[in-house]
Formats: structure tokens, C-alpha cells, sequence
């Protein structure tokens, strides 16, 4: 093809599906998880999607005065309350005394642990796909100290490096710096 | 047969912080003040001195004293802002406080959610942001 060809319309939308295919090409024999990619504060994460209820638009969330700051506050979902985790304070991606902003493509992850849902506000869903499990890398050499201990892995998305949270360590600092 | 007998209820006295919506039960209240600047108050807490508040002072835009009950045999009273009256709230628009919000090192002031239609109302215990009586010096 001339290089200096420049693709029409039909032919670009041709290669914008090839892409995809290629992105959703998966050995029918290798093992697979499902994995909601979401953005915080410029930095894409992934978190297993079974550990994932649901996904909420974000609206009103109370403050709790006197609550811990890893906490924006509580959500009324279907006539129960869940508390709401700034997950940017916990992953050190904000300042101290920072918390997150809301924008109309922010989300509240509702995560199960336990028979107890908490939420998670990102600043926005990227995508949930499943991945081969052998896309996970699981000693990382990028990852900070910090985010090594609450990360499972890391792996590739949009060729971006993508930590894979560990939820049971997650749920489990939270615990810690919540007594 | 439907709807909650009176008992069912609970009379809830709505105040503000910033724009959270919090709740004292009424029983738990003797009387009400408004507080005037340059009026003299002994004995008595700003609500957020009260809790584990780590950020500026709130705004006192309106501010109220409430004095406990003497039931709860505790001493002086308590500062809060916008108080917004009274409102009756069924028993089955209740949920547990969640656990994990405030750190455990910390008396938690607050014990129930209550869920109107109006929107969640922070239930506070008074018993727990007052301090105890001495002996024979009930409430103002």
C-alpha cells in the first residue's frame, strides 16, 4: 500500500474492526477471567469482575462528618445504605487532604465482600472484557512499593500497564487503617 | 391491617452540617436555643468539636444549642446549625450504620440511617457527643 495513501472512511472502519477483533481474540482453550477496567485520577486499573455487584451513576453521596477520609460518604441503593471509598486516597494517587472529583462519566463500583457492599467512585468505566489469565503479569517490575501490596498483577490494556487489584488485600488495608 | 402504630415511629430533630442532614431523636433533646452572637453560653460543645472532624470549621449559619434530656444524665449542651424541625420517621426506614466509616479508635457518635423519601438523615446519639454528669449537677 502507498504510504502516503490516505485511507478512506469505509476503509478505516474495516481496520477499527480488525482491531477489535484482535483485541477480543482469545485461545478457546486458555483459561479466561472477566475484568472491569476503570480510570483513577489518569491511571487505568483492572478489579476481577465477579467481585464487582454493580455499577452506579454517581449521584448525591453523603457526607459523613467525622467519618475516615478514605470515605466520600453514603448512597442509598434500592433502600440500603453503602458507604462510598475514595479509592485514589487509598491508592495514593491523591494528596492527604484531597478527595476525588465527580464528573458525568464517574461511577460508584459496588463491591461484595463478604455479604457487605461497599463502593468504590472511579472516575470512569474503560471497559469489562475478558482476558487470558496468562496476560496477567504477577511481579510487575513498575509498581510501586504501595500499590505492589494491594495489586494481584498488572497487565495490558490499550498498551497501557494496568495494575490488577487484589480485592481480599484491598478490603484487608482498608481494615487496617480503618482501626 | 397496615401502617405503623405511633410506637413504631421515631420523632427525629433535624440539623445540618455543610449539606449533610443529620438527626438527634427528639426524646433525647429537653429544650432547644437559639444562640445569638454576644449571648454568653457556659458549658457548651460545637457539634463538630464533638467528632473526629479533621477539616476546617464548618459554618454555623444558624446556630443552636440543644440541651440533653436529663435521662441521659449528661452535662452542658450542643452546638449544631440549621436546626429544621421535627420529623416523624417509621421504624422500617431504619438501616444499621455501616460498618468500616469511622475509625474504631473512635466513640461513634451516630448508630442508624434513617431513609426518608426526603433523602438519608445521619442519626446521632447525644448520649455519646455530651459528657457525662458529675454526680448530682444534672443538665443545665
Amino acid at each position: 500500500m502507498n504510504a502516503n495513501h490516505t485511507p478512506s472512511y469505509p476503509e478505516i472502519l474495516l481496520q477499527a474492526t480488525e482491531l477489535r477483533q484482535q483485541d477480543q481474540i482469545v485461545n478457546v482453550d486458555e483459561e479466561t477471567q472477566q475484568l472491569v477496567i476503570f480510570r483513577l485520577s489518569d491511571n487505568t486499573f483492572a478489579i476481577p469482575g465477579h467481585a464487582v455487584r454493580e455499577l452506579l451513576p454517581v449521584g448525591e453521596i453523603v457526607a459523613v462528618p467525622g467519618s475516615s477520609p478514605l470515605f466520600l460518604g453514603v448512597v442509598p441503593v434500592r433502600g440500603e445504605i453503602v458507604s462510598v471509598l475514595d479509592p485514589a486516597r487509598l491508592l495514593h494517587l491523591l494528596p492527604a487532604t484531597t478527595s476525588s472529583a465527580r464528573n458525568r462519566r464517574s461511577r460508584i463500583l459496588i463491591i461484595q465482600k463478604e455479604e457487605r457492599n461497599t463502593g468504590m467512585l472511579v472516575d470512569a468505566v474503560e471497559d469489562i472484557r475478558e482476558f487470558p489469565k496468562s496476560a496477567l503479569q504477577t511481579q510487575p517490575a513498575t509498581l510501586s512499593a504501595e500499590l505492589e501490596k494491594l495489586c494481584a498483577g498488572q497487565l495490558l490494556f490499550d498498551n497501557q500497564p494496568t495494575p490488577l487489584l487484589d480485592v481480599e488485600a484491598f478490603f484487608q488495608t482498608l481494615q487496617e487503617l480503618c482501626t | 391491617m397496615s401502617g405503623a402504630s405511633p410506637s413504631q415511629e421515631l420523632l427525629i430533630l433535624l440539623f445540618a452540617c455543610r449539606e449533610s442532614r443529620l438527626g438527634i431523636e427528639a426524646r433525647q433533646v429537653a429544650r432547644t436555643l437559639r444562640w445569638q452572637e454576644g449571648v454568653a453560653i457556659n458549658n457548651f460543645s460545637y457539634f463538630h468539636q464533638q467528632i473526629d472532624w479533621q477539616e476546617e470549621p464548618p459554618p454555623y449559619s444558624d446556630p443552636f444549642l440543644l440541651f440533653p434530656a436529663p435521662q441521659l444524665q449528661r452535662q452542658g449542651s450542643l452546638l449544631v446549625d440549621r436546626l429544621q424541625g421535627l420529623l416523624a420517621v417509621p421504624y422500617r426506614q431504619l438501616r444499621p450504620w455501616p460498618p468500616g466509616l469511622i475509625p474504631r479508635q473512635n466513640r461513634n457518635p451516630y448508630w442508624a440511617i434513617a431513609l426518608p423519601a426526603s433523602g438519608p438523615i445521619l442519626l446521632l446519639d447525644l448520649a455519646v457527643l455530651l459528657p457525662p454528669a458529675v454526680s448530682g449537677s444534672a443538665s443545665d
